[in-house]
C-alpha cells in the first residue's frame, strides 16, 4: 500500500537540508524546514516552502528536541519526516515516536536503528547471518576471562567501547604487556563518554581501508546495492575523502563485499537507505557497523550511478518499493568527494571560525558542490565545521584526481582560515594517487597538513597582490609624484 | 610611507612607487614591478613582473585575505611608519617620525654611520609589534632621536639621516 508524501519536514540543517529540499521540490513534495533561529539566513531556510522555528538552549539541542520537531511537524500537516544525517536520524525513540503519531519517518524502523545502534548486538546479527566479522571477543559479565579471551586472540588487537561512535575510547594494542592497562581505560572512556563501561576486543588490521556498502531495503525482503564507497582519507578516524569505486578492491572482492552487505540487509529485513561499514585489509573483510540511514558522503555513489538517492528514501518511504532491480543498477566512471571544513591543518585541524566575505565554489563539468553556506554567512563554533562537500566526477581516477585538483584551486573562501590547501595536498599526493592511503594514515603523516613556508618569488607576488588592493598604498604611490621622481632616480 | 605586512608571523616592509604604466613595491630591499591590466571591488587582474595573474580579496580591518596562483593568503596590515621631512622642507635632512606611541626596543646604527636604502636604523615596538624603521635613501645618520627602552608619543622624531656628498 502506498502513502503519498505531500509535504515533507526536514528535521536537520545545512546542506543536507538543502540537499533534501531540492530533490522533494523536484519531486512536487512541499518542504517545511525546522530552523533555528541562528540558521533563519541561511541558504536551506531561504529555500524550504515554509520555515517552522524550533527553539533551545543551543542550536545543537534545538535539533535535537524530537519532541518540538515532531509537534512542529503535526501542526504544519506534514506526512512524512527526514531526519537527513546526524541529530535524530539514528535516534530510534524519535523514530518510533514518528511512526505512532501516524507519520513517515523516512528510514528503516526505530527496532533496526536499536539493533544497528548497539555494535555488540549488530556484531553478533552480522556472524550470525554469515558476514565476516573481525576475529574478537566481545565483553560479557566475567571480566577475568574477556582479558583472557582477549589475550588469546593475539597481537595487534583494537579495543573499543562497544556504545562507542567517532573513534572515542577506541585503542590500538600492538604490546600485549599493555593489555590490561589500556583496557582498564578504554572501560573508563566508555562510561564517561556513553555511559556504558562494556568493551569489545577484536584483531586490528594494519593499515586498514574503510569500505562501505550503500544498501536500499523495501521492508519486505528485497534489498539492492548501489555500490562500495573507499573512506580511507581520513584524520582521527573522521572521514575526510571519499571515493567509489574503492581503487584497492579487485572485481572479485568487490563483488564479495557488495554480497556480504546485501545479505546482511536481507536478513535484518531492511527499509530504507543503509550503509553497512567495513575494515578491509589483506585479502579480507570484516564487518564493521552499519548505519542506517544517508550518509555525507553518498553523492559520490549518486554521480557514478546517476541516481538521486534521496529520491530514492522518499520513493521507498511512501511505499512505492525499490525503484530499481539489482541488474538495472549501473554505475560508470570515478568519483571523489572532498570535505571542505572551517578548519586549521597545520594548528591540529583545530575549527576556525569567521566571516564567509567571499563564498565562491568551483563549477564546471564533473563539479558538484553541496553546501549549506552562502557568502555574508558567519562561520561560528555553534555547529559542524563542515562548509562544503566538493565532488568531482571523470571518466577513470586519475582524471576525476585532476578535476579535484583544479577545483579545489578554483574554489575561493575568503575571511575563513580552511582545509583547502591540505586537501590538495592530500588528493594530489603520491600515496593517494597510488590508491595506498589507509585509515592511519594522515595521522602518521602530520607533514602533509604543514603550511610551506612562503618566501622567494611567491613571497613577492603575494606581498605585491597585497600592496594593490590596499587603497592606502595606492593612494599614497599615486598622491606623491615628487617622491616617485626621487626613488626614480635612485634606481637608475 | 612604509607600510608593515604580516604573514606567517613575520611583518614585512614594503611601500608602492609609481613608475611608467605601473607601480612599484619595495619589499625586503626587492622591487617587483606591478602593472595593474583591470579592477573591480574584489578583484584584481595584474601583471607581476610581466606574469599575468587574476587575484581575489576581501578586506575587514587590518586583515586581508587573499586568493591567487589557486591559493589562499592572510595577511595583516599595520599602520605605516609615516616619515616627515624634518622643518624647512629640506629633502636632503629628512627624519622618521613616530606613527604611534611606542618603546625603542634597540639601536641598530650610530650616529655618523653611512647607510644604505633599506639598511635597518632601529627597531621600536607599538602595539605588541615590533617594526625595524630603515634608511628610506642612501646618506648617512644624522642623529638617532631616542634611546634603548624609551617611551615616545605619536610624532616624535626618531632618526634623521643626511645625504652624503
Amino acid at each position: 500500500m502506498t502513502r503519498p508524501i505531500r509535504k515533507l519536514l526536514i528535521a536537520n540543517r545545512g546542506e543536507i537540508a538543502v540537499r533534501i529540499i531540492r530533490t522533494a521540490q523536484r519531486l512536487g513534495i512541499a518542504t517545511v524546514l525546522v530552523c533555528h533561529d541562528l540558521d533563519r539566513e541561511s541558504p536551506a531556510a531561504a529555500l524550504a516552502n515554509e520555515i517552522v522555528l524550533i527553539d533551545g538552549r543551543t542550536g545543537v539541542a534545538a535539533y535535537l528536541d524530537g519532541a518540538q520537531i515532531l509537534s512542529a511537524a503535526q501542526k504544519v500537516g506534514a506526512d512524512a519526516i527526514h531526519p537527513g544525517y546526524g541529530f535524530l536520524s539514528e535516534n530510534a525513540p524519535f523514530a518510533k515516536a514518528v511512526a505512532d503519531a501516524g507519520l513517515i519517518f523516512v528510514g528503516p524502523t526505530a527496532a533496526m536503528i536499536d539493533l544497528m545502534g548497539d555494535k555488540v548486538r549488530a556484531r553478533a546479527f552480522a556472524q550470525s547471518h554469515g558476514v565476516p566479522v573481525a576475529p574478537s571477543v566481545i565483553e560479557d559479565d566475567d571480566p577475568a576471562n574477556f582479558v583472557a579471551k582477549a589475550r588469546a586472540l593475539g597481537a595487534p588487537l583494537l579495543v573499543k567501547p562497544s556504545a562507542g561512535g567517532g573513534g572515542k575510547g577506541m585503542r590500538i594494542v600492538r604490546d600485549m604487556a599493555r593489555l590490561d592497562e589500556e583496557i582498564a581505560q578504554a572501560r573508563s572512556e566508555g562510561a564517561r563518554y556513553f555511559g556504558d563501561g562494556r568493551l569489545y576486543v577484536e584483531r586490528f588490521v594494519e593499515e586498514p581501508r574503510h569500505i562501505e556498502v550503500q544498501v536500499f531495503g523495501d521492508g519486505k525482503g528485497h534489498v539492492v546495492h548501489l555500490g562500495e564507497r573507499e573512506c580511507s582519507a581520513q584524520r582521527r578516524f573522521q572521514k575526510i575523502i571519499e571515493e567509489t569505486p574503492s581503487p584497492v578492491l579487485s572485481p572479485a572482492m568487490r563483488a564479495k563485499i557488495c554480497q556480504a552487505a546485501v545479505d546482511l540487509a536481507k536478513a535484518a529485513n531492511y527499509a530504507n537507505a543503509g550503509t553497512v561499514e567495513f575494515i578491509y585489509g589483506r585479502d579480507a573483510f570484516y564487518f564493521l557497523e552499519m548505519n542506517t540511514r544517508l550518509q555525507v558522503e553518498h553523492p559520490v555513489t549518486e554521480e557514478v550511478t546517476g541516481l538521486d538517492l534521496v529520491e530514492w528514501q522518499l520513493r521507498i518511504a511512501s511505499g512505492e518499493g525499490l525503484p530499481l532491480a539489482q541488474d538495472a543498477i549501473k554505475t560508470q566512471g570515478h568519483a571523489i568527494e572532498l570535505r571542505v571544513y572551517a578548519e586549521s591543518p597545520p594548528r591540529g585541524f583545530l575549527p576556525t571560525t569567521g566571516p564567509l566575505l567571499v563564498f565562491d565554489p568551483p563549477e564546471g563539468e564533473g563539479v558538484r558542490v553541496d553546501s549549506g553556506f552562502r557568502q555574508g554567512q558567519r562561520v561560528t563554533s555553534a555547529f559542524d565545521p563542515m562548509l562544503a562537500k566538493l565532488i568531482v566526477a571523470a571518466p577513470h581516477r586519475g582524471a576525476a584526481i585532476e578535476r579535484a585538483h583544479e577545483a579545489l584551486r578554483e574554489f575561493v573562501i575568503l575571511g575563513c582560515e580552511t582545509n583547502l590547501a591540505f586537501l590538495d595536498t592530500l588528493v594530489t599526493s603520491d600515496a593517494f594517487r597510488a590508491g595506498d592511503v589507509h585509515t592511519g594514515f594522515i595521522d602518521t603523516h602530520p607533514e602533509l597538513a604543514q603550511s610551506q613556508a612562503l618566501e622567494g618569488d611567491e613571497l613577492q607576488r603575494v606581498l605585491a597582490a597585497t600592496a594593490m588592493a590596499l587603497p592606502a598604498l595606492r593612494e599614497e604611490a599615486e598622491d606623491i609624484p615628487a617622491l616617485h621622481a626621487m626613488m626614480g632616480g635612485w634606481r637608475n | 610611507m612604509r607600510h608593515g605586512l604580516e604573514i606567517d608571523g613575520v611583518t614585512h616592509d614594503v611601500f608602492l612607487s609609481p613608475v611608467p604604466g605601473g607601480f612599484c613595491l619595495h619589499a625586503d630591499g626587492q622591487e617587483t614591478l606591478i602593472v595593474c591590466e583591470g579592477e573591480t571591488q574584489g578583484y584584481l587582474a595584474l601583471a607581476i613582473d610581466g606574469e599575468d595573474v587574476d587575484i581575489r580579496y576581501a578586506i575587514a580591518g587590518e586583515d586581508i585575505f587573499l586568493h591567487m596562483d589557486g591559493r589562499h593568503y592572510h595577511l595583516k596590515h599595520h599602520e605605516p611608519v609615516r616619515r616627515f621631512a624634518s622643518g624647512g622642507g629640506d629633502e636632503a635632512n629628512a627624519a622618521a617620525r613616530a606613527p604611534m606611541p611606542g618603546t625603542v626596543v634597540r639601536l641598530v646604527a650610530a650616529a655618523g654611520q653611512t647607510v644604505a636604502a633599506g639598511d635597518a636604523l632601529l627597531v621600536i615596538e607599538s602595539m605588541k609589534l615590533e617594526t625595524t624603521i630603515r634608511a628610506w635613501r642612501d646618506g648617512e645618520v644624522a642623529e638617532l632621536h631616542v634611546s634603548e627602552g624609551q617611551t615616545f608619543e605619536r610624532g616624535v622624531v626618531l632618526v634623521s639621516l643626511v645625504e652624503t656628498e
